[in-house]
């Protein structure tokens, strides 16, 4: 089967300024690929590029095997925040959307009105869009981007703007329709928290060159090698005695300066929660908490960037 | 698949708010003229010394309210339309919105400019038919019904023309008061350069009889009577120089061709290569 998106050396200059730098990246069916960068990366620039909304300098964007501007009967796509004509209802919205996607009224009525119950817009979509809050217009982004049933949404920044609840929404959404509907997914966020849980693959972009790219799991277990050791957090009232039977004992390498009464330890090659926790009954100091610090997408993404 | 685009962007357009307000403005108007003839006809008018009764009928109303529709009113409307639908689809994203669909940019472009030619339809209809039934009602005879259509037909195509010149000027400078503006300009460009040709013409009997024939100057002055029927101005009035016998200014006509197929090209190409945000 064919991936569904590749992307080739894509480049695009705004001015005088390249924006995207020979990209490259690829999405296999199924994937919920994460796409990241700081402001400016241009990530937006590149998926309108895949979009075919403005012109590539140079490279090549293949959706599903194809190229050009029926190839994007695959795909459904939300940029940024949605736009719709204000002077008609949601509803009317996704009638004309349906228009240009090449189904007939008929058909379109029945997965409108599907669409609508899915995104929770059953009883407002007879209302004019002018009406609708950000939460509601972002759904029905997501409803008119789902209208050509579509097999890859390419999503710019879902949640952007979103209550924490409205985010917990699009973000089960999405994974549902990951899940449920075998939808691959192509998205961009800044939102760290929302990849790791969402996505399965990710590739970080710095000044429009990817600088990582590859599985989530991959990414987030290679991390600690090239950050540095583990971590824990331990919280007690004598912590220079706690300091001293740890490093005696060959658990911990460093100590960090932390609040008072706080230590924050690197662990030692071999070392791990256990063997520091029986360590600290043998030498017999008082803790009241450890917390192991993860290492997390953070880390990951951090380095990525800072490089 | 087009055919469905194109019936959308109907919808759409005639769904604005103001698009029915315009046409109901059409509407009113195309009552003025036929109050006015009822009020002043059966009276009389001094023409060269002789009194000359005034009486009118449908045909008169009809002729009236189409000078009135042209002047300024329904071109202004258009204007604010073609902008509203391209550039400002552009400003305020939704264009971004059709674009990433499976169509082509040709298809987005010309249902959107087949939508603008529905309104004018409209915009013509609507006015000669609230005039004819105006027109007749108040002066109960008919007149000739077939030369005054020839003029709405003509104003059509004149409209067409013009329509597709905007919709070029809107892409070129993306915005709504960019195009309001740059249409303004132009006509104004259009004006002087008009007078200066206009003023060349009038002073050649003058200067004829101060130089010899065949001195440039003269060349000069036929040159501009030839080219001002071709102005865009011209063009787009041409609908005024159809007389009742169906005779226009060729060059007028011609010119009305050129200018719109140069701006269906302008349009497609500036559109084909627009970067839409
Ligand atoms: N139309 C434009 N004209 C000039 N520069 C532009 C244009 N669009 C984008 N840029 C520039 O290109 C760069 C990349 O922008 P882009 O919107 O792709 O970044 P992004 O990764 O999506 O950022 P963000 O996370 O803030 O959304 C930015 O520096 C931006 O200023
Ligand atoms: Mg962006």
């Amino acid at each position: 089967m064919s991936s569904a998106l590749v992307v080739k050396g894509l480049t695009r200059s705004y001015g005088s300024r390249v924006v995207v730098d020979q990209l490259d990246l690829r999405v296999e069916p199924g994937d919920i690929y994460g796409f990241l960068g700081p402001n400016g990366a241009g990530k937006t620039t590149a998926m309108r590029c895949v979009l075919g909304l403005i012109r590539r300098d140079a490279g090549e964007v293949t959706l599903f095997g194809e190229t050009g501007p029926r190839a994007r009967r695959h795909v459904g796509a939300m940029i940024e925040t949605p736009a719709f004509h204000l002077w008609m209802t949601g509803r009317q919205n996704l009638e004309h959307a349906a228009a240009y996607e090449g189904l007939r009224p008929k058909e379109a009525a029945p997965l409108i009105d599907r669409l609508l119950a899915r995104v929770g817009l059953k009883e407002r979509g007879k209302e004019k869009v002018s009406g609708y809050s950000l939460g509601m217009k972002q759904r029905l982004g997501i409803a008119r981007a789902l209208l050509g049933s579509p097999r890859l949404l390419v999503l710019d920044e879902p949640t952007n703007g979103l209550d924490p609840d409205g985010m917990v929404q699009m973000r089960d959404l999405i994974r549902s329709l990951a899940r449920n509907d075998g939808l691959t997914v192509f998205l961009s966020s800044h939102l760290l928290s929302e990849v790791q849980a969402l996505c399965t693959r990710v590739g970080i972009i710095k000044e429009g060159r990817m600088q990582v790219e590859g599985l989530v799991s991959e990414l987030l277990s290679g991390v600690s090698a090239k950050v540095g050791p583990e971590q824990l957090l331990l919280v007690t009232a004598s912590p220079e005695a706690l300091e001293k039977a740890l490093l005696e004992g060959g658990q911990i390498t460093a100590v960090h300066a932390q609040r008072p009464g706080e230590l924050l330890v690197d662990l030692a090659e071999g070392a791990h929660l256990a063997s520091v926790m029986a360590a600290l009954g043998e030498a017999g100091a008082l803790v009241q908490s450890v917390t192991p610090v993860k290492r997390d997408f953070e880390d990951v993404y951090m380095e990525a960037v800072r490089s | 698949m087009t055919t469905l685009i194109i019936g959308a962007e109907i919808r759409k357009l005639f769904r604005r708010p103001i698009t029915m307000f315009f046409l109901v403005v059409l509407g009113l108007m195309a009552l003025g003229p036929a109050g006015m003839q009822a009020l002043v006809s059966g009276g009389s008018m001094e023409t060269n010394g002789n009194a000359e009764l005034l009486s009118f009928t449908a045909q008169d109303t009809m002729a009236w309210t189409l000078t009135l529709r042209n002047f300024l009113v329904f071109r202004l409307f258009l204007i604010t339309l073609a902008a509203m639908t391209l550039a400002g689809e552009f400003r305020n994203r939704t264009l971004r919105e059709d674009l990433v669909r499976p169509v082509s940019r040709d298809a987005a472009l010309w249902s959107r400019w087949i939508a603008l030619q529905a309104f004018v339809l409209a915009g013509l209809v609507l006015p000669w038919l609230v005039s004819l039934v105006a027109g007749v009602a108040v002066h109960g005879e008919l007149g000739d019904l077939g030369a005054v259509t020839r003029n709405y037909a003509a104003t059509w195509l004149a409209d067409m023309g013009f329509s597709t010149f905007v919709m070029a000027i809107s892409l070129l400078v993306k915005s709504v008061p960019g195009t309001v503006v740059g249409t303004f300009m132009y006509w104004l460009l259009d004006l002087v350069f008009g007078l200066f040709l206009w003023g060349l013409e009038a002073l050649k009997p003058l200067v004829e009889t101060q130089v010899a024939a065949d001195d440039p100057i003269v060349g000069l002055m036929q040159t501009a009577a030839a080219l001002r029927p071709w102005l865009p101005s011209q063009a787009f009035n041409f609908y005024q120089n159809v007389n009742d016998a169906g005779g226009f200014v060729w060059q007028s006509m011609a010119s009305l061709a050129v200018i719109t197929v140069l701006s269906a090209l302008v349009a497609t190409t500036t559109f084909r290569r627009l970067d839409v945000p």
